[in-house]
């Protein structure tokens, strides 16, 4: 082997190329800090957007989970057993979410800082306040909202008539109606004699009535609005009620069917209901939605929707939470009868029934409707008053829950 | 050992160095080298720069715009409704939060002076839960806010308004209006715009023949765009009369446009649409 192989085999040659090296990895250093610095900036910048993203699931949750507590107490009522149900954990409504709200992965909780988010507000409950925690997917991060859900009557809008009568609607008999409100008494959709020898008042000077609330100063004699028969209040004929089937004509008033209105009552009965007084309080019946499938007979002497018993005089607004009675079947009236609210006969499902009967005096203060005719012997009188035609909003109040523009915050 | 000795001596013996030739050539190809790798590593700077930037300018972007959508969406909202007794739309026309007259609480469009139209948005909300609209505290005036796009030494930029007094409520060029919410050394706005579209406008007071299904109320839907006011589509049958009780459900859109100041090629554009959640009820009065 000659010596320069060996030394080169063995590089003993004076090293060069120092600079070349140290250029390099300086150049090398610095575009790996470069790349460092750019990849920091953009995952800074997908995780502030993945925060965002999740911020956005969060408050669409919690938002659903208000879309659902208004389905559920539309559903079950502003009843004290639906709000002991949705605030039990773990609540009947994680269930029925199934998949999407369970407990390990909560889409949305009712409970918050330990306290159920649902709450009733007045006695009897007219409205609930839900507060809704939301969760993103990942659960880390959550928004609260909150809203008032409240019944706005049991009848979604108050009738505007004293009396509306379905387009197959028999005679009034000899009622007497009064109107302080406006120029229109009867409403129907057939052409029978709904005037027969019925007697209409209405208001002379409507409009001025606002700030009357007194049913006495509106209605009784010695009052100071004065009165007139004109004949033109009465609608017959109308086409829309005509065109109507009595299906259509009871949604018009409660915004559900005949088969769902037992879900928004307070009372479901059958026509041995006494609705005389209210066992639980020992007065006449105030502020419910009764239901009653039969025929219902009121006795003598029966107040309903008035704390006091007769003959002291009903004052309004203090003394009178109204009634909303829905009859599937014949109201019959013995004796003198007051009521305070809305009353529906409807007919049964065999088409019988809707008719208001009897031989008592039958004082009704709201508003009428029928599917039938009000054929009493004695005397029918119906004095219409806006706030009682709404009806009960009932302890249950389902009919009319909604959400209350104006209440939802996230803060 | 005797080996080594004599190769290294020789080696020794044997280094010349290197001519001017090849230094120069050296030099020139390694100087070239280093051009063409400090371009290469100049050129990534800039863009890792102009990334950096860019994501600044996106996540600026998305924040404010995400602020602006959440407080809009309150707009409205009023502790002072009492529901003990159930309520029903009539209580609810008299929220002071959406009142469009002396004061104009109501959520409203308009512009500083010498901006684009409908670049300004003003609202309120019951920040403080008293239930109450005044000017009477520092505490109430800040429930009036609106944002807007002015601008600060030649750069657009987003205000914020803090707070006014209720005479201020509807405008866009007075109030107290703070310091911007975007940085005028680093991003200019371009274009801020609101707008109403998609907004509705119900009738609850009407019934239309013929009506299917209902007995005792039809109400007339029909779009809007500026706040439940341009009837000028509608049959004259189906225009509200006074006293009519109206209900306002609200789409506001917001457009936003910001570029770079330190290079005005880098623009973006965002673009959300929000519902507020509070509809506003209200009579008319033409």
């Amino acid at each position: 082997m000659r010596p320069n192989f060996l030394s080169q085999a063995l590089s003993v040659r004076p090293q060069r190329g120092a600079a070349t090296i140290v250029v390099a990895v300086i150049i090398l250093v610095l575009v790996t800090l470069l790349v460092f610095m750019s990849s920091r900036s953009t995952l800074m910048n997908s995780r502030l957007s993945n925060n965002d993203y999740k911020a956005r699931q969060a408050f669409e949750a919690a938002e659903s989970g208000l879309d659902f507590a208004l389905d559920y107490f539309k559903r079950e009522g502003l009843k004290t057993t639906a709000l002991t149900n949705f605030c039990a954990s773990p609540s009947p409504q994680d269930a029925k979410l199934g998949i999407l709200n369970t407990p390990d992965s909560p889409g949305f909780s009712y409970t918050i800082d330990g306290q159920c988010g649902a709450e009733f507000i007045g006695n009897p409950a007219a409205a609930v306040r839900v507060a809704v925690q939301g969760f993103s997917a990942d659960g880390q991060a959550s928004r609260t909202v909150e809203a008032v859900f409240a019944a706005s009557g049991a009848l979604p809008s108050s009738p505007s008539t004293p009396v509306t009568a379905a387009s197959n609607a028999g005679s009034l008999g000899s009622a007497t109606i009064e109107n302080a409100f406006s120029n229109i008494t009867v409403r129907s959709g057939s052409t029978t004699s709904v005037g027969g020898s019925a007697t209409t008042f209405i208001c002379d000077r409507c409009g001025d009535q606002g700030a009357v609330t007194s049913l006495e100063d509106l209605y009784n004699s010695g009052s100071n609005l004065v009165y007139r028969n004109s004949g033109v209040d009465i609608i017959e004929d109308d086409p829309v009620l005509a065109g109507m089937t009595n299906d259509d004509f009871f949604n018009g008033f409660f915004a559900t069917s005949r088969d769902n209105i037992d879900a928004f009552a307070d009372i479901v009965a059958d026509s041995t209901f006494d609705i005389s007084q209210d066992p639980e309080t020992g007065l006449p019946y105030m502020g419910k939605v009764i239901v009653v499938h039969g025929d219902l007979s009121i006795a003598a002497n029966t107040r309903i929707g008035c704390s006091q018993s007769a003959p002291t005089v009903c004052v309004y607004p203090n003394d009178i939470e109204p009634v909303t009675l829905i009859v599937f079947g014949d109201l019959a009236v013995a004796g003198t009868v007051d009521f305070y609210g809305f009353v529906y006969v409807a007919e049964d499902e065999n088409g019988n029934g809707g008719d208001i009967r009897g031989n008592g005096n039958f004082l009704a203060n709201g508003a009428v409707a029928l599917e039938g005719e009000a054929n009493i012997s004695g005397n029918f009188t119906l004095r219409y008053h806006p706030q009682l035609a709404g009806g009960s909003t009932g302890t249950s109040g389902g009919i009319g829950l909604n959400w209350v523009s104006g209440t939802w915050k996230d803060f | 050992m005797q080996a080594l000795h004599i190769i290294s001596k020789q080696h020794l013996m044997r280094q010349r160095g290197l001519t001017l030739i090849e230094l120069m050539v050296g030099i020139a190809v390694g100087l070239l080298v280093l051009i063409i790798v400090a371009n290469i590593y100049m050129a990534n700077l800039k863009a890792t720069r102009d990334n950096i930037m860019a994501n600044n300018l996106d996540s600026t972007m998305r924040s404010v715009m995400a602020l602006m959508a959440d407080e809009i969406r309150r707009a409205g909202y009023w502790a002072g409704i009492s529901t003990a007794e159930g309520v029903n739309l009539q209580d609810l026309k008299n929220n002071p939060f959406m009142q469009t007259t002396n004061p104009h609480l109501n959520l409203l469009l308009g512009e500083d002076s010498d901006m684009p139209a409908n670049s300004c948005i003003t609202f309120s909300y019951d920040g403080n839960q008293d239930g109450k609209a005044s000017d009477a505290t520092a505490d109430e005036r800040r429930e009036h806010l609106g944002f807007k796009f002015a601008s600060d030494a030649g750069v657009g930029v987003i205000r914020f308004r803090d707070s006014s007094s209720l005479s201020d409520t509807g405008s866009c060029t007075t109030g107290l209006w703070g310091e911007a919410i975007t940085d005028k050394d680093i991003i200019s706005i371009d274009a801020l715009t609101f707008f109403l579209d998609g907004s509705q406008c119900v009738n609850t007071s009407r019934t239309v023949d013929p009506c299917s299904g209902t007995a005792e109320s039809c109400p007339v839907f029909f779009s809007w765009n500026s706040h439940c006011s341009d009837f000028s589509a509608l049959n004259n049958d189906d225009k509200p009369v006074v006293d009519d009780l109206l209900v306002e459900k609200r789409m506001v859109e917001i457009q936003l446009t910001a570029s770079l100041l330190s290079d005005p090629a880098v623009t973006a554009t965002l673009q959300e649409r929000l519902q507020v959640r509070n509809h506003r009820v209200f009579q008319y009065a033409p």
